[in-house]
């Protein structure tokens, strides 16, 4: 199976990435960390399962640290991308956060999992909770990539 | 409940009585509230509670009674208020009549008569916040420190310290250099430390409506205004009670169509009269009993401006508006017929604030007009508004003011509310019942027998039903408004391709722009109801492009349209330019404006908008000039994913706006500037990555620009109550306190223990403001840096896999208790059970600990405290502020006389900034002293406990493990410790010499690329010259290249230019510009030419304004820029023709330029 994985964190990606290659080694997984090179591989490459972030940097070296090259959403506006451009692939979204944006506009990972559902059903399977202390983001993970499998 | 158990409870002892009435009005309908109210009405606690206090007699005892408690049952309370108030109905009537005419003398600026009737009032009902708000207006006549002396006089009587704040509110914006929305900004400042929680949200409405009515909308919890007010004097508690009836008579709803009319028939019944309530009436039947006086006389008016009479019109305004001044509905409709007549639409009116009256009128005339003068016209109305709402006069102002400030208010609510306290009745307004067609039915017969056979009563009906034909049977010369008020039938009656075939007949160029705006409305809302959304789409981005939408925005619902054409991506629209521009102008979000960017690319097979300059198609109007300029941003054109990086973008920015030098020359100087900037925004950004790798940022410049502006008549209205309370003692109120206790505040007395010097009070409150916005605005403030760079994930993750790589923490399972370490337990074999068992327990507190300890410097160290926001006294970011910090703030403002809008801001950013650099420092020190010792201190522990007998350890293997992670947490806190730097995003406009110079190079070769220049470029002065420049000098290099380039008469490829930068002896910047020189050129001839420019440019200083109407010669203008832009007094010019050679020179002040502090 050929998974992306759009991640910027260095140790969420060694996570994922080892946790992945567990349940089946012959996986390939390849790995981008910012919205501008995971959407333009998504576009120009075929993938089985895209494990998505949803805060990610829009390129991969900004030129600083700047948070107008950060994309709080980059995850929904990859989604987005892939819907406009008719490029539907298995989705699961693994974010540390469990809740976004601010103050009045503030959304919950539940409410955003009903969002995306609702907005992307023909790709989007479901969310995993990553926290580098638990270990329960991994079975979630299984149960969605056998899901994708079956 | 019944009347007997009422009965039962009221004569009980145990009963608490404030709960008894509590569920009286919860439990009843206004009828059982009526009958048990009347039977007992003669109970001595009854008539307490609900009668009150209404008279106070002296300024202590105002709102100084109990009430029942709140119950949130909207005909409870309204029952409860209008009993409250009926009995008292003769009371009423004679404050309604007296007030009538307190309100027209104040409009007419009679203040002694409006003086003698506040007077009267108050002797006859002792004080109310209605008379002491007339006061306060009225002293604020003579002047603000008669105000605040009155303010000083309130304050001194033994008040609660509710009815303190609100007494201090109401002098506030009674004075006249309050704007409106300076008051609203400080108001809601305040409000927005009190918004934790559902009461206090309500408690702010309440205030709202008492203190700031018009700069709210969605008022909802009118049984808690209601209730609260139940405390006040008779006056206020009849005012509010009609204010709350006037505002449920004008909701889009018929919810409390029932509570509305009871209420009317119940002060009916008991006689109490006021027009607003005839008025509430009107909006709830349709019938009025009566027309006012004065509205034949209108009527009048209105018919002769149907049928186009405008001269006669106008002559009967003039007439009205002089018997009557006070019908403010005059005014408007004097302007309206100016501006819409042919022979009179060019007058233009000045906007005059010497009396009130004039004011009004001039401002109305100015803000229909849109002339210069409309900003300064609305603020001014505004403030009219704010300051005498409790007039019927105002509430009617700020309905003929919204129509034209372009508010978000819905359209329906202000003809009510205008229908219910306007001092005229009006055949139009029949239009508030077009959504209710027996209601209009009853109005259109009624307004019938009224008005008589009235035509503009005619036409509005007709609209309303859509009736095209009566109005095309009406005899009457309507004039060209005819096929008007027919295309709004036929819209009306759905006949929209008729309606826009009508539309079309008008040539919009030769009718005023009211009828304009009429025509412009329609004909977009035809296109869109026909489902022509590239047609609807087109005529507004025509619109718009023209400057025209002002008032169209308002009448359409532009978020049904922009749902309807957002389907699946716009998939139904293919006039993608049209559509472009229409989501940038609406300000939608910036990625559905990228896909329709996107989809216009494709249109053309491109990738890349540029691509687009070598297309043959494309002609570049004004539509294609505007998606290149507003479109293909940099924000937008991020979410292609054909850029590598953000350079990509900008390269791809720079080389469209280069283009467009070249296209609009309209606007060449404002690409030339966003340039300089975008280069200037690379090296500035490089420098940053270079020179500072903190993740500390505050956008300081930018909250500079964005709120000094905002302080302005905040800062002149501190250096007035400075100057005030340095000769008066003005103590009053902090707001925050009253709002965050407003529970215990209504009732609890004892001002002394929270006042303070006034002036000071509104120092803070802007400080507070200002360091708010310094730490928490969205775009630019140090939270938004925290949470991304900081505190999500990020510090956690640093922390945490130092410990993971050396296996010395396990993960949680999920009922959050640590996994088995299986890493050193398969290494320990060699144990017995008991120990294995020992060093499993060891290594999960030791994970538990370092999670722990780690969370808390994420979600405790890593946070903001300021007074407002509850957070950990842990947190290293401590924004609180004593009184006494800031007074000594105060004192140092007022000191070192700071107190001037732009310097203030910046010097409060300052001290925020100084203020943060030493939490900074801290948090580098805690990091080293605390933090790490914290860690080592864990993993010492670890390091013990894990040792058996001789001091041996469980396993080497462990042992080194935990020295190796020792060393390795120390660096990594040593790493973590250089995020905290400052690294101030610069977002100045200075560039430096070379900068300047390779712009102007630039920007020569993107508008001559046929003559691409690669000048040689020296600069002969030492590093410690090094020299800042703004964008001027950019425009003198660009000028002087030309001319070297047009004067030197050679080929391109002979072009040979240089340019020179040197200091001469007498401290001058020296820029010589040189270029080879054709045989052709007659050098005689440019000799000439150049001795001319140099005599000109020796004539001195006093030819400013001759230079500013000049513009042909470029040198002419390189001496305007110099001269005035620049500043420069000392500037020459010189120049060097040899057989081969041409040289130009000029020579400025280096002092404007010198730079104190290179960055390079």
């Amino acid at each position: 199976m050929k998974i992306l994985l759009i991640e910027d964190d260095k140790k969420k990606i060694e996570d994922v990435r080892q946790f992945v290659l567990s349940i089946d080694s012959t996986y390939t997984v390849l790995v981008k960390e910012s919205y501008q090179s995971g959407l333009r591989q998504l576009l120009t490459e075929d993938y089985d399962l895209l494990l998505l972030d949803m805060s990610m940097p829009t390129w991969d070296k900004p030129l600083t640290g700047h948070v107008s090259h950060f994309e709080k959403f980059g995850g929904y506006m990859i989604m987005k991308e892939l819907s406009r451009n008719k490029k539907h692939i298995n989705t699961i979204l693994i974010t540390m956060f469990d809740d976004f944006g601010e103050a009045d506009s503030s959304l919950t990972l539940s409410k955003l999992n009903v969002k995306l559902l609702e907005e992307f059903s023909d790709f989007y399977i479901s969310y995993v909770y990553y926290n580098s202390q638990e270990s329960d983001w991994q079975e979630k993970l299984l149960k969605l990539i056998k899901q994708v499998l079956i | 409940m019944t009347v007997s158990e009422f009965s039962n409870l009221i004569h009980s002892k145990k009963t608490d009585k404030s709960v008894l009435f509590a569920k009286l009005k919860k439990d009843c309908s206004f009828n059982q509230i009526e009958k048990i109210i009347v039977k007992f009405y003669n109970n001595p606690i009854l008539r307490t509670y609900l009668s009150g206090n209404p008279f106070p007699r002296n300024l202590s005892s105002i709102r100084d009674f109990p009430t029942p408690n709140f119950v949130n049952s909207i005909e409870g309370e309204i029952a409860w208020s209008a009993f409250s108030v009926v009995r008292f109905a003769d009371v009423i009537n004679d404050f309604v009549k007296l007030k009538g005419e307190y309100d027209k003398s104040i409009l007419s600026s009679d203040y002694q008569n409006a003086n003698s009737i506040v007077e009267n009032i108050g002797m006859k009902y002792g004080y109310s916040f209605w008379l002491i708000e007339s006061m306060f207006l009225l002293n604020e006549q003579i002047s603000t420190e008669n105000n605040w002396t009155l303010l000083k006089q309130y304050l001194s009587h033994d008040l609660n310290q509710f009815a303190s704040y609100l007494i201090e509110n109401i002098s506030k914006r009674s004075e006249k250099n309050m704007s409106s929305s300076q008051y609203s900004s400080s108001f809601f400042s305040l409000l927005n430390d009190s918004n934790g929680n559902q009461a206090s949200t309500i408690f702010v409405e309440y205030l709202c409506f008492r203190l700031n009515y018009f700069n709210y909308i969605g008022y909802s919890n009118y049984a808690y205004i209601l209730q609260l007010e139940s405390a006040s004097p008779l006056i206020d508690r009849y005012l509010l009670l009609r204010d709350v009836l006037c505002h449920l008579a004008c909701l889009d709803t018929a919810d409390h169509g029932n509570i509305l009319s009871s209420t009317l028939d119940l002060f009916e019944r008991y006689g109490l009269k006021d027009p607003a309530l005839d008025g509430i009436k009107y909006t709830q039947t349709g019938v009025r009993s009566d027309i006012k006086s004065e509205s034949p006389q209108f009527l009048s008016i209105i018919e002769e401006y149907t049928v186009g009479d405008y001269m006669s019109a106008i002559k009967s305004c003039n007439n009205l508006s002089e018997a009557f001044p006070s019908i403010l509905e005059v005014y408007e409709m004097y302007s309206k017929i100016v501006l819409e007549d042919i022979a009179t639409k060019d007058i233009n009116v000045e906007y005059h604030t010497d009396t009130l009256l004039n004011q009004i009128r001039t401002g109305i005339f100015c803000a229909m007009a849109r002339n210069e003068y409309y900003q300064q016209a609305i603020e001014g109305l505004e403030k009219i508004c704010l300051a005498y709402c409790s007039t019927d006069w105002a509430k009617t102002l700020y309905c003929i003011l919204s129509k034209y400030a372009n508010y978000n208010i819905s359209q329906r609510f202000i003809s009510k509310y205008m229908t219910i306290y306007s001092s005229i009745d009006n055949p139009n307004s029949i239009s508030i019942f077009s959504d209710n067609a027996e209601l209009l039915e009853n109005s259109y017969l009624n307004e019938k027998e009224l008005f008589g056979d009235s035509v503009a009563l005619k036409i509005n009906y007709g609209i309303c039903i859509g009736d095209f034909d009566l109005i095309s049977s009406i005899d009457n010369n309507i004039n060209y408004r005819r096929n008007l008020y027919m295309a709004k039938a036929y819209y009306v009656s759905g006949h929209y391709d008729a309606c826009s075939k009508l539309l079309a007949t008008y040539k919009l160029n030769e009718v005023s722009r009211f009828t304009n705006e009429e025509i412009n409305i329609l004909l977009f809302m035809s296109f869109y109801k026909s489902g022509l959304f590239c047609e609807a789409l087109n005529h507004y981005v025509n619109l718009y492009l023209n400057k025209q939408l002002d008032s169209i925005n308002r009448n359409i619902d532009l978020q049904a349209f922009i749902g309807d054409i957002s389907k699946n991506y716009y998939s139904n629209i293919n006039c993608y330019i049209d559509l472009t521009i229409f989501l940038k102008s609406v300000n939608s979000d910036s990625y559905d404006i990228y896909v329709a960017y996107d989809n216009y690319l494709r249109r053309f097979n491109v990738i890349k908008p540029s691509e687009l300059f070598n297309s043959t198609d494309l002609n570049f109007d004004k539509k294609v000039i505007f998606f290149f300029k507003e479109i293909c941003t940099t924000e937008i054109m991020r979410y292609s994913c054909i850029f590598d990086t953000s350079q990509d973008v900008q390269g791809e920015r720079i080389a469209i706006l280069k283009a467009l030098i070249g296209i609009d020359r309209d606007n060449e100087g404002e690409y030339i500037e966003e340039i300089t900037k975008l280069s200037q925004s690379l090296s500035v950004q490089n420098a940053i990555r270079e020179v500072n790798k903190g993740r500390i940022t505050v956008n300081v410049q930018e909250l500079i620009k964005t709120e000094s502006h905002r302080f302005k008549d905040d800062i002149l209205r501190l250096v007035e109550l400075e100057r005030f309370t340095k000769r008066n003692k003005l103590l009053i109120n902090e707001g925050t306190h009253i709002l965050k206790n407003f529970g215990q505040t209504l009732t609890s007395k004892g001002i002394s223990t929270q006042t303070l010097d006034a002036a000071f009070v509104a120092f803070k409150n802007m400080f507070l403001d200002l360091r708010d916005k310094f730490l928490f605005s969205k775009e630019y403030g140090l939270d938004g840096y925290l949470s991304t760079r900081i505190r999500h994930g990020t510090l956690f993750n640093h922390i945490r896999k130092v410990f993971e790589n050396n296996n010395l923490v396990s993960l949680k399972d999920a009922s959050q208790g640590y996994l088995e370490n299986t890493y050193w337990l398969e290494r320990s074999g060699h144990l017995d059970f008991k120990c294995q068992a020992r060093l499993s327990e060891l290594l999960s507190k030791f994970s538990e600990n370092i999670d722990r300890y780690t969370e808390k410097i994420v979600k405790v160290f890593m946070q903001i405290q300021t007074d407002n926001r509850a957070r950990d006294s842990e947190a290293y970011f401590d924004y609180r502020f004593s009184n006494t910090d800031i007074f000594s703030l105060y004192v140092v403002s007022i000191r070192i006389n700071i107190l001037e809008y732009d310097r203030f801001v910046e010097f409060v950013f300052q001290y925020l900034l100084l203020h943060t650099e030493k939490i900074l420092n801290r948090i580098k020190s805690s990091l080293d002293m605390e933090i790490k010792p914290q860690f080592l201190e864990f993993l010492q522990n670890l390091s013990n406990e894990t040792r058996v007998e001789n001091s041996r350890a469980m396993i080497t293997d462990l042992s080194t493990s935990i020295a190796k992670c020792s060393t390795e947490i120390q660096h990594e806190l040593m790493t973590i410790s250089e995020w905290f730097e400052f690294s101030s995003p610069s977002t100045n406009y200075y560039v430096d010499l070379k900068t300047a110079i390779e712009t102007s190079i630039e920007i020569c070769n993107g508008i001559h690329p046929t003559y691409v220049l690669t000048p040689e470029v020296s600069i002969d002065f030492e590093s410690s010259y090094d020299i800042k420049t703004d964008l001027n000098l950019i425009y003198i290099i660009k000028i002087l290249l030309e001319n070297i380039v047009a004067h030197s008469g050679l080929l391109p490829e002979n072009q040979q230019t240089k340019i020179r930068c040197e200091i001469d002896s007498l401290n001058l910047l020296k820029l010589t510009i040189s270029n080879l020189l054709s045989e052709n050129v007659d050098q005689m001839s440019l000799n000439t030419k150049l001795n001319e420019v140099k005599e000109r440019w020796k004539s001195g200083p006093s030819e400013v304004d001759k230079i500013n109407t000049e513009g042909g010669s470029g040198f002419d203008k390189i001496r305007k820029i110099l001269l005035i832009d620049m500043q420069n007094k000392n500037f020459d010019f010189d120049f060097c023709v040899t057989e081969k050679h041409l040289s130009l020179s000029i020579y400025f002040t280096l002092n404007m330029l010198y730079n104190e502090n290179p960055i390079n």
